[in-house]
């Protein structure tokens, strides 16, 4: 058997490069999905009731050369190389002198006392990572311009043209190789996201209730929910449609119910908590292997679109802790930053310093980021169970 | 005069009190006519089992053939095989069900495939590898149970067990695998002499007089207790086993030749190292296969978050699976993908020298059925979906080959189940939870 504490999953929850799915869905148009209705859709159901599986749900990146002029956020080992006099980084470089270099890359990220910079982010110090620097993004206006409670922030312009976006995770995020890959096509997180849903770990169900219109419906109830149900899959991967899945009655169970409206073929919900399951095997014995972590959005909310083939597409918004987006790597461990080369201490401090929502009530600062999934889903028939036993019910 | 060639026929007498019995040299007419059962005692050409396992998966898009059925297409990746594509199958899109235990990377994926169970646990098996099940039926009658190498060196990259944490540790140093199988112990099955070893018999006596405590035990304790004695006293039975046979005179075989012994080298996780201990190790299991020296094996080339390095360089195969980004362009690593082509050459040597080695008409690989896979599909992303396996041999014409299979996102634990009927387990279902099966793969049994 292979030790676990060198593994981890190199991908790092929140936005990413599904710019190449836009595209399919819509060329040329990128973003339109967002903001468009459908006019061919079908007549409502007749007990006003759909059900959905989530297909896709990973950060939507924007690719091009000018979100990160500079290029990718350096590994690890790069930093620690860029922060050494130009005459020690020829040395270094190297092949002779290749175990003296990565001795002493892997020593910045260990600490006293057996820390290091993943599992114990919060007490390194590493300069702040590189950001998107393009005004494009995609995602929602979570504080519609007025700020609230929100932390000063700038705010990014949809590539339909939609001011007011609220996305500081893909400002912080969007410049790692993990989200947008060195192809610009997309990044790592795009495809490796998928197998917690075709899996059952992270499966998705949506339930959608009181439908009586496409165009205009004020009152429609959405149950947003995880399925231990692993979705039938053709040779290529794709779900099937028209498969069962019964929502998730074992802790931890997570069953938002939401209060939503559709407008024109889109549907939205108001803002509230939603939580969803995320879980990670790898980190070894040293902690609960990923069953403490999941899925957070603080004032979250739907945005999906109808479409004709019966699928739903569109954003889940909100605002997640910033510790959250980094739990992937800091439940890897050491193993994250010396194996996957991720500077989890530089992350964290660069999310925190563009932290725009949840103020702490005793500092005053903001302690999450505003954040945008894609979802793609497509139909297929969802058994609620309202009742949750022995676990908690949302 | 005609001479009977019947084992019973051989000289016998004692020796030091001992039983002997004295037999003759091996000849092609040992084997009967078709060459599947010696031609002496009309049992048959033992048939053999093993598996054989890397680490970190494949690109799959570069691996998997696209047509099911006989004639598969040979991928970039598998195109090594392509001398051998005729006695391999390639079986994909079989899938991992964890019902709701995590998916612990490298790990869950090759326990699963194994024991038919999701593990919970941090480590060992979750229950017994298949490989020590088909063992139990056709591993009691040899100097060895089985036989676990670690081509990458440490002696716990197993996955070969009867669970409850334990692994059955793997021989690191084809040096000392060459002294256990044919050092001191080592019965030449066509050799004309043959002598019990005095210490053996000793041994055997012991464990005699042990087996009466052993019982006054088991009667002595409570259940809890009694299931905890019965995995040691399991290993026992098996070393009294091993005992009775190496006091037998072994059957003559047609192949077997005693190996030059192996010098000591070093052993570590350098690709180039590994690729010589492979080697060596491979030349030595065949040859223990040919000698009946044992009838199953795990022979693991590297470990699931493969340590594999490059000479000189420091970057594990399992960084760079995780640090190079996938190029969507390509479709795969290209740094990674190294070790990759290194695997799969090792693979064919493993299958050519087993195909090598002539047992009547058949090969040893022939008479042979060897369990190739991985523990992730793509290790990036740590995918246990559609692991990447192969089965090589016929098992002596149990099995049929040259197929692709696809599993159509059924259990994995199909897998387990069909290898270990074609072995013959009498077994009709198999795994737990989501992986309990009762359906075998009908496609690959003949």
């Amino acid at each position: 058997m292979t030790s676990l504490k060198t593994t981890t999953l190199t991908l790092l929850t929140g936005l990413a490069g599904l710019a190449a799915g836009f595209a399919a869905v819509t060329p040329g148009e990128p973003g339109t999905v967002i903001a468009q209705s459908s006019p061919e859709l079908p007549p409502p159901p007749a007990n006003g009731e759909l059900g959905f599986v989530v297909e896709e749900f990973a950060p939507p990146v924007v690719q091009g050369k000018e979100a990160c002029p500079d290029g990718t956020v350096p590994k690890l080992k790069e930093a620690y190389l860029a922060s050494l006099p130009e005459a020690e980084r020829a040395r270094l470089a190297l092949k002779e002198n290749e175990p003296e270099f990565t001795r002493r890359w892997q020593a910045t990220a260990v600490g006293p006392g057996n820390t290091n910079i993943c599992s114990q982010p919060d007490r390194f110090r590493r300069p702040l990572l590189r950001t998107v620097q393009s005004p494009t993004a995609q995602g929602l206006d979570l504080d519609r311009g007025a700020g609230g409670e929100s932390c000063e922030h700038g705010e990014f312009t949809s590539p339909a043209g939609e001011t007011g976006i609220d996305n500081q995770e893909y400002r912080v995020m969007g410049c790692t190789l993990e989200w947008r890959g060195k192809d610009g096509i997309a990044g790592d997180i795009a495809s490796g996201l998928r197998q917690f849903h075709a899996s059952g770990e992270w499966t998705q169900v949506l339930l959608l209730r009181g439908i009586d219109s496409f165009d205009r419906d004020d009152d429609v109830e959405v149950i947003y929910a995880n399925t231990a149900d692993r979705p039938p899959a053709d040779a290529k991967g794709r779900f099937l449609p028209g498969a069962s899945f019964t929502v998730s009655n074992s802790g931890p169970r997570h069953r938002n119910v939401l209060k939503g409206r559709i407008n024109k073929g889109v549907l939205t919900t108001e803002p509230t908590t939603i939580v969803l399951a995320q879980t990670w095997g790898q980190g070894g014995a040293r902690d609960l292997r990923g069953s403490r972590s999941r899925y957070t959005f603080n004032q979250g909310r739907l945005r999906l679109v109808f479409r004709p083939d019966g699928r739903l597409e569109g954003l889940l918004g909100g605002y997640r802790p910033a510790f959250e987006v980094i739990q992937s790597p800091a439940i890897g461990g050491v193993g994250a930053a010396t194996t996957a080369g991720i500077d989890c201490a530089g992350m964290l401090a660069t999310l925190l310093h563009y932290a725009d929502g949840v103020r702490d009530r005793k500092t005053g600062k903001c302690t999450a980021v505003s954040s945008a999934m894609r979802v793609v889903a497509i139909p297929a028939f969802v058994n609620d169970l309202p009742a949750a036993t022995g676990a908690s019910a949302r | 005069m005609a001479i009977d060639l019947t084992r019973r026929s051989a000289l016998r007498g004692l020796l030091h009190g001992a039983a002997v019995t004295v037999g003759v040299p091996l000849l092609d007419a040992f084997l009967d006519g078709n060459g599947e059962a010696m031609a002496a005692t009309g049992s048959p050409v033992p048939v053999r089992f093993g598996t054989w396992f890397w680490g970190l998966g494949v690109n799959p898009t570069r691996w998997f053939p696209d047509k099911p059925g006989p004639g598969y297409d040979l991928k970039p990746e598998l195109e090594p095989i392509r001398p051998f594509a005729h006695k391999i199958n390639i079986l994909g899109n079989f899938n991992v069900m964890l019902d709701g235990a995590p998916n612990l990377p490298h790990t869950s994926g090759g326990a699963a495939i194994r024991t038919g169970r999701a593990l919970t646990a941090e480590r060992g098996l979750p229950g017994e590898s298949f490989d020590v099940t088909i063992g139990d039926r056709i591993g009691t009658r040899t100097r060895f149970r089985s036989l676990e190498m670690s081509a990458a060196g440490d002696a716990r990259n197993s996955l070969s067990g009867r669970g409850g944490g334990n692994l059955n540790p793997s021989e690191t140093s084809a040096s000392a695998l060459y002294q256990r199988l044919f050092g001191i112990g080592f019965k030449d099955p066509n050799s004309a002499d043959f002598v019990p070893d005095p210490v053996v018999m000793a041994r055997r006596s012991v464990l005699s007089a042990v087996g009466e405590q052993r019982r006054a035990l088991e009667r002595a304790v409570g259940a809890a207790d009694r299931e905890k004695l019965d995995q040691y006293f399991t290993s026992v039975r098996q070393l009294e086993n091993q005992l009775e046979v190496e006091l037998t005179r072994p059957e003559p075989l047609q192949a077997c030749r005693v190996l030059p012994p192996v010098k000591e080298r070093p052993v570590n996780a350098e690709i180039e190292n590994v690729v010589v201990n492979h080697a060596l190790m491979t030349d030595l299991l065949v040859m223990a296969l040919a000698c009946d020296q044992t009838r199953v094996f795990n022979m693991m080339f590297n470990n699931g978050a493969s340590s594999l390095t490059r000479i000189g360089s420091t970057i594990t195969h399992h960084q760079l699976t995780h640090e190079e980004a996938l190029d969507n362009r390509l479709g795969y690593q290209p740094e990674a993908s190294y070790f990759l082509s290194r695997i799969f050459e090792a693979w064919v040597y493993f299958v050519s020298a087993l195909d090598r080695i002539q047992e009547g008409p058949r090969t040893l690989l022939d008479n042979t059925l060897v369990f190739a896979h991985s523990e992730t599909e793509f290790a990036k992303f740590h995918t246990i979906d559609n692991i990447p396996m192969m089965t090589a041999g016929s098992a002596g014409g149990r099995v049929r080959t040259g197929l692709y299979v696809d599993g159509m996102g059924t259990p994995v634990s199909r897998v387990g189940l069909t290898l270990q009927q074609a072995m013959g387990v009498s077994v009709d279902s198999w795994g737990t939870q989501s992986m309990a099966t009762s359906k075998s793969i009908g496609e690959i049994l003949a």
